[in-house]
């Protein structure tokens, strides 16, 4: 892709000639002028929804999510010319990537399986106020592993919902499934996770 | 299927499983606060996670170096 402009500090004065164009600073926009090859608007795409693939895939406990994600944007970055599509089915489209890529990196990590039975909440848990104490468990990384107790299906469509923050029919779409059946997966996923929590909030 | 999923998905409903995924709250459902909470754990870690930086050649894709954040 050519740059339409050239690279200077955002602070500089702009240059005299024809007006540059400050890149938009709704989602939908920033694509539309991405896709006519302004790379401060692909920055700026990367900016606002980087962090939230980069969490995506740490979740998922992808081997190199940072890396992962700069793979992620670098496949949109090429592709960019063929979406088509509203800001909501750009994020759609993103993630749908996104969770291609973490499939690629389980295949090729493999041969784990995600770690089962050690969630390690318990050693974190304090006796005090339980507010506090669920916050304090909350807080810790280790809480992660949480996600691990749901099968494959129901740990893709919550984190899709949660952590994307897609809608049910975007994650049908995503999954190739109907919408009745990720709402069926997500009931049982929070089913689930609230079996394994209420143990470890008793015991607080 | 086992028993005790069975005995926990029948106090929560389709209706609140969407509430609590799509970032809504429970009022009187102190029961499902663990949950709640969980889920917020998640969205929140989403929204404050930076993006990683970006690696040469994603910035040589775009053909321009990033400017400064």
């Amino acid at each position: 892709m050519q740059s339409t402009e050239p690279s200077t500090e955002p602070t500089r004065p702009a240059p005299a000639g024809p007006p540059r164009p400050t890149p938009p600073t709704s989602l939908g926009a920033l694509v539309a002028a991405a896709k006519l090859g302004c790379p401060r608007a692909f920055e700026h795409i990367y900016r606002e929804l980087a962090g939230q693939v980069a969490s995506y895939l740490r979740w998922h406990r992808a081997t190199d999510p940072d890396g992962l994600t700069n793979d992620v944007f670098a496949q949109v970055h090429r592709n960019l010319d063929r979406f088509e599509g509203d800001e909501p089915g750009f994020r759609s489209w993103v993630f749908t990537i996104a969770h291609h890529r973490m499939i690629d990196d389980r295949r090729r990590a493999n041969r784990q399986p995600p770690v089962q039975g050690e969630m390690g909440v318990d050693d974190d848990l304090g006796c005090g106020d339980v507010e506090e104490d669920a916050f304090a468990m909350l807080a810790n990384d280790s809480v992660r592993e949480l996600v691990s107790v749901l099968s494959p299906d129901q740990r893709d469509v919550v984190l899709l919902r949660v952590v994307a923050d897609l809608s049910v029919d975007d994650v049908a779409r995503l999954l190739d499934k109907r919408a009745g059946a990720v709402k069926a997966l997500q009931h049982r996923a929070l089913a689930t996770l609230r079996r394994h929590l209420e143990p470890l909030v008793a015991a607080v | 299927m086992t028993f005790a999923w069975v005995v926990s998905s029948l106090d929560l409903s389709r209706h609140e499983a969407e509430e609590i995924l799509a970032g809504g709250i429970l009022p009187g459902r102190r029961d499902l606060e663990s949950v709640l909470e969980l889920t917020a754990f998640m969205r929140a870690s989403g929204e404050v996670e930076p993006p990683p930086p970006m690696r040469a050649d994603l910035i040589g894709l775009l053909g321009d170096p990033p400017s400064p954040s």
